[in-house]
């Protein structure tokens, strides 16, 4: 997605906003983003890039299955390691976290996804270098000028810094940590038994999710390079279908839990139920947020799913398995089984697509507190409307989780 | 392969979209010799309706064989806003997409995957206590419960129907004796609770019904029979549905 505004924006509306309403009705503001952006690209001088990677590997979507693959290097020497750490960003307040983001530059070069298993030389290397436990030494040359149009602000993948064709690449990656030496050199592990397999060494889900994306593990032949943006979402489904599938056999938790957590312009709610497993997760877009900018009102969408998970994509998107990782942790944590009502509603503000860690992270920190119990659903409504900004009715309207467990269902009485 | 072409009234196609709206976003429907039909289960699994349209109820009805359609119901709303209410639509089916003619207008919608749209299995029921009451004196007991409690108990005698809602602090009471009744058959007392916000929304849809099938028994589905629609004139046919609504679980 590119940053730049796609119609004309009156200055005359730029000049009263300077950037705070977003009079322009944007998800963000295209000139701050612009400026954050601009020095960056300014300061890079010629065709040459070293720095440490922390390290960070992109891979694109757009033409597959010939995909381009882009390491990514800030002009900085030392750990780097922040800069692909989501547990740190959500440290950071949003413009930082942007800019640290943004100033990764990075090179693009093509390559088949098939590829994979008998890479070329430079791609080998790539693939070396996403592994590398520690930041890794970067020297690219690229093609052109940087063009500032390139960055990515996108809902699934974290912002991505400029971008300009790859000439040449050298680094000095380093070791891999033992378990992902582990599952790369093992070419009859199948890649969703690699992700548990990490997962259970205590490797971080975006570290999975790129080992994933260069195409590093699976089975010898069918190893392939996966698109960034798919390859999130891949690892937060198949690691909390494993997870939920254990949860199942725990004894369920008695009483309703509910969580509250308030972050700069959103609120996340979870309640978890004393039932067989059911979920759904729902985002409330208040007027002329990154994705309600020109609705008239708040706009609710939740998706959701049954005790056997479902099977088709959900339409709202990533942050719905992202979600349900977290809350798998949750109840394998307690070794305790449930169902999982979670809620997002985001506010006027909040306005920058920063990619689906954004969800995973503060839902994590959400089930860190302690919960609110009630004995019925009612209650535990009751006390979550008081934190709501959205009628809890124009809620319950599209819960399907609320009416399953408040109602009985036709299955009870056939098989429909 | 022949065209297949549909010419219906816009206030019958608005009341078909109205009525899936009360369980569904999305629906499929089947096009066949006697007309269409479609059914459709809330996602919560708690309520199912059945519509068919026989054929006569159309202006002009052309289908070869059995055919599928699934459509997003709000789009087809949005679709039905550009008519006027005693306008005709008419459906042609260009391969993937819908294109519906309104007057001086073209629209062409693109269809959903079939097998993305479930379609339920309606369960046969013959209920041996039903009750039939005018539409006007079900919404009436059905508003009065509404401020009061999210659910409603209906309670069947040989002598009367009665509709009920408790809250702690209010109480509202449909009583509709035998007399006031069209027509009654329960030889034993049989009561349920059902949800009622399904049961308004329902009842909202229901614009041109007039007498409402209501059988059920103990902590058991309801079922509501309704016939609905605009017959063309000199002809009787009009469409008919049912909606099945589980019990509410008793507390």
């Amino acid at each position: 997605m590119e940053f730049k505004a796609k119609f004309k924006i009156p200055a005359s509306l730029c000049t009263k906003c300077r950037g705070a309403k977003l009079l322009c009705g944007l998800s963000f503001c295209p000139i701050t983003v612009k400026s954050i952006v601009t020095p960056k690209v300014n300061m890079f001088k010629g065709n040459r890039i070293s720095g440490s990677s922390p390290p960070s590997v992109f891979v694109g979507r757009y033409g597959y299955p010939k995909v381009k693959v882009y390491p990514s290097v800030p002009q900085v020497h030392g750990d780097t390691s922040s800069y692909e750490d989501p547990k740190e960003w959500m440290n950071l307040q949003l413009e930082d976290f942007l800019s640290m983001r943004l100033s990764m530059i990075r090179g693009g070069t093509d390559v088949y996804v098939q590829n994979a298993a008998d890479p070329d030389k430079l791609f080998q290397e790539l693939q070396l270098m996403a592994l590398s436990e520690k930041y890794v030494e970067v020297d690219m040359t690229l093609e052109k000028n940087l063009s500032e149009m390139s960055v990515i602000l996108d809902e699934n993948t974290p912002p991505m810094g400029p971008s300009a064709p790859l000439l040449k690449f050298q680094s000095d990656y380093s070791s891999p940590s033992l378990s992902v030496e582990k599952v790369y050199g093992d070419t009859d592990l199948k890649a969703m038994d690699a992700m548990k397999f990490l997962y259970s060494r205590n490797e971080d889900v975006s570290k999975i999710s790129k080992i994933l994306s260069v195409g590093a593990i699976g089975t010898k032949k069918m190893r392939k390079v996966v698109p960034t943006r798919w390859s999130i979402t891949a690892v937060d489904k198949n690691l909390s279908d494993d997870l939920i599938e254990k949860s199942k056999d725990y004894p369920q938790i008695d009483k309703f839990q509910v969580y509250v957590r308030r972050t700069n312009g959103n609120l996340f709610v979870a309640i978890l139920t004393p039932s067989n497993w059911i979920y759904e997760w729902g985002e409330a877009w208040g007027r002329g947020t990154t994705w309600n900018q020109w609705g008239e009102e708040t706009y609710t969408e939740i998706d959701n799913e049954g005790y056997y998970g479902r099977k088709d994509y959900p339409g709202i998107g990533g942050c719905y398995y992202s979600t349900r990782l977290a809350v798998g942790e949750k109840l394998n944590q307690m070794r305790r089984s449930g169902g999982a009502i979670t809620w997002r509603e985001i506010y006027p503000g909040f306005s920058l697509p920063v990619g689906v860690w954004y969800v995973r992270e503060n839902m994590r920190e959400l089930f860190k507190m302690k919960p609110s119990e009630f004995d019925t659903l009612d209650d535990a409504l009751k006390f979550v409307s008081k934190f709501l900004k959205v009628p809890l009715e124009s809620w319950l309207r599209r819960s399907t989780v609320v009416k399953t467990l408040k109602y009985n269902n036709l299955e009870k009485f056939f098989s429909i | 392969m022949s065209t297949t072409r549909m010419t219906i009234s816009i206030k019958n196609l608005k009341e078909i979209a109205d009525l899936l709206n009360t369980v569904v976003n999305e629906a499929k429907f089947k096009l066949d010799a006697n007309g269409l039909s479609v059914k459709a289960v809330d996602p919560a699994h708690v309520a199912m309706i059945s519509i068919d349209v026989p054929k006569e109820v159309f202006l002009d009805f052309q289908v070869d064989g059995e055919e599928e359609i699934s459509m997003d119901i709000e789009k087809l709303k949005s679709i039905i806003k550009l008519a006027n209410s005693n306008d005709t639509v008419t459906m042609i089916r260009e391969k993937e997409k819908l294109k519906f003619e309104i007057n001086n207008i073209i629209k062409s919608v693109s269809l959903l995957d079939n097998n993305t749209v479930f379609t339920p299995r309606v369960p046969q029921i013959s209920s041996e206590s039903y009750v039939v009451v005018a539409k006007p004196e079900l919404e009436k007991g059905l508003k009065a419960a509404e401020d009061v409690s999210d659910s409603i108990r209906f309670m069947l005698s040989p002598d009367d129907f009665r509709a009920r809602s408790i809250s702690d602090s209010e109480e509202s009471e449909l009583i509709l004796t035998k007399e006031l009744l069209k027509e009654i058959k329960c030889s034993n007392p049989v009561k349920s609770s059902y949800p009622l916000e399904y049961l308004l929304k329902l009842i909202k849809s229901l614009s041109s019904s007039e007498d409402l099938k209501l059988g059920f028994k103990d902590d058991y589905p309801l079922t509501i029979e309704f016939k609905f629609g605009i017959p063309r004139s000199g002809d009787a046919t009009i469409i008919s549905g049912s909606f099945l609504l589980a019990p509410r679980m008793e507390q």
